[in-house]
């Protein structure tokens, strides 16, 4: 069913807002130094893209298990890889 | 590059499920020498590469005074020289801007060796297995983005691990009177010649962006591609100025989406994408997924409605495409371990 912009507006704002918060806790667990604000919402988050490793990810399983309540295991690689990838990970755990 | 050898779907196969051989047939590659090799390069290019190591590689965008992208390129560290690789549609221009840039930069030298040098790729979920057969350490110590000095038939051959299909990817960069017979035992030993064609459609599956195709018509920034992660905070590269002011003025959000099954033709660039009461972007690119068996795409979006997840329309038409997380699908290779 095709969204009305009220709709897609209301429901972009609040996905915008969990990836905000999610690219918040990256920087901040893994001390990236790189602006929150400028990882984009498809950037790969291993190899290319924020260039994380396999410690990267035990750090940031822990993180949002501690912010969001989601556990993050092994048989979810496909999860992380993109930060999208991660916040539909999120989504449909918390629904 | 040619297009395809077979039929795109024979390539695209090889390339998700064996081994593609790929001849970046016209790509630029240049050296960069000398003491300022390294300003040089964090000047014209969007990343700082102070802190590279021999045998590393990264990825670096060249950009106009205005923001816009002249190409995505690969800086491969030999020691305190690189070598700058070049996609071959941006080649031609980014040569010429790399050269030109050098003449007002002191103590630093830029020579092109596109002809004396060609790049012969491997990708695909086995191409590890092919690769290895060149190398004399284990395979799996070569790290993505790395690459390393390999003898061959006599030959000094530059060995990379820089795939762009999401699966294990290599490239040879030979000299080019060794490249047929390279070409030729890599035949031999099972790999598919593969096209431009089939080898766009892995690059849009894992969301490496198409900088010749994803556009609305016009030049691009790296915000229109969603490449903005390859701007280096604190680097003063060339373009970053006009980027600055462009980010406090907005612009329209690049998003992934999939198109309904029963879409048969594939939407033009410059498509309008609608929500049911009002017109809010435009198709950038698209492609068919042999795997998920339908057109998939890039689109730019008013910011206000970008994120994944949205069901959208192709206006004019009962089409809907709904946005979804990149990348489009999960590669072979990540469930085939490095033997």
């Amino acid at each position: 069913m095709v969204m009305t912009l009220n709709e897609a507006t209301r429901r972009a704002a609040a996905r915008q807002e969990l990836c905000a918060q999610v690219k918040i806790l990256l920087v901040d667990r893994l001390s990236l130094d790189v602006d929150p604000g400028s990882i984009g919402d498809d950037q790969p988050l291993f190899g290319r893209g924020l260039e994380l490793d396999s410690i990267d990810t035990l750090e940031l399983a822990m993180a949002v298990e501690d912010t969001f309540g989601v556990t993050v295991t092994d048989d979810d690689t496909h999860s992380l890889l993109s930060l999208n990838r991660l916040v539909d990970h999120i989504e449909r755990a918390r629904a | 590059m040619k297009t395809r050898f077979t039929t795109t779907d024979e390539e695209y196969a090889a390339l998700r499920r064996n081994t593609g051989l790929i001849h970046y047939q016209g790509a630029g590659l240049l050296t960069v020498t000398g003491p300022e090799a390294a300003g040089f390069l964090g000047r014209v290019g969007t990343r700082s590469i102070d802190f590279l190591l021999e045998g590393q590689s990264t990825a670096s965008l060249l950009l106009r005074e205005d923001g816009t992208i002249i190409a995505e390129t690969l800086i491969h560290c030999w020691g305190t020289d690189y070598l700058v690789e070049i996609w071959p549609a941006q080649a031609t221009e980014a040569t010429a801007h790399l050269l030109a840039a050098a003449d007002g930069f002191a103590d630093v030298t830029v020579e092109d060796v596109s002809e004396a040098y060609t790049i012969l790729g491997l990708e695909g979920p086995s191409s590890f297995k092919m690769a290895q057969k060149y190398l004399d350490f284990p395979i799996a110590s070569l790290a993505y983005r790395s690459c390393a000095a390999v003898e061959w038939g006599g030959e000094a051959v530059t060995l990379s691990r820089t795939g762009i299909t999401g699966e294990y990817g290599y490239k040879f960069i030979v000299p080019s009177a060794g490249a047929p017979r390279l070409r030729a035992e890599l035949l031999e030993l099972g790999a598919v010649e593969c096209g431009k064609d089939a080898l766009d459609i892995c690059r849009m599956e894992v969301r490496f962006a198409g900088l010749e195709h994803e556009h609305a018509g016009g030049p691009i920034t790296p915000f229109d591609v969603g490449l903005q992660w390859m701007l280096d905070t604190g680097q003063d590269f060339v373009g970053r100025e006009a980027l600055e002011q462009r980010s406090r003025h907005g612009g329209r959000s690049p998003v992934c989406w999939v198109a309904d099954a029963a879409l048969e033709t594939a939407p033009a660039r410059g498509t309008a994408i609608a929500v049911s009461d009002a017109e809010i972007g435009i198709v950038t690119h698209c492609v068919w997924s042999p795997t998920l068996a339908r057109h998939i795409g890039t689109a730019v979006v008013d910011p206000a409605v970008a994120a994944s997840g949205q069901e959208f329309q192709l206006a004019g038409t009962a089409m809907t495409v709904r946005t979804i997380s990149a990348p489009f699908l999960t590669a072979t290779s990540l469930a085939v371990p490095l033997d």
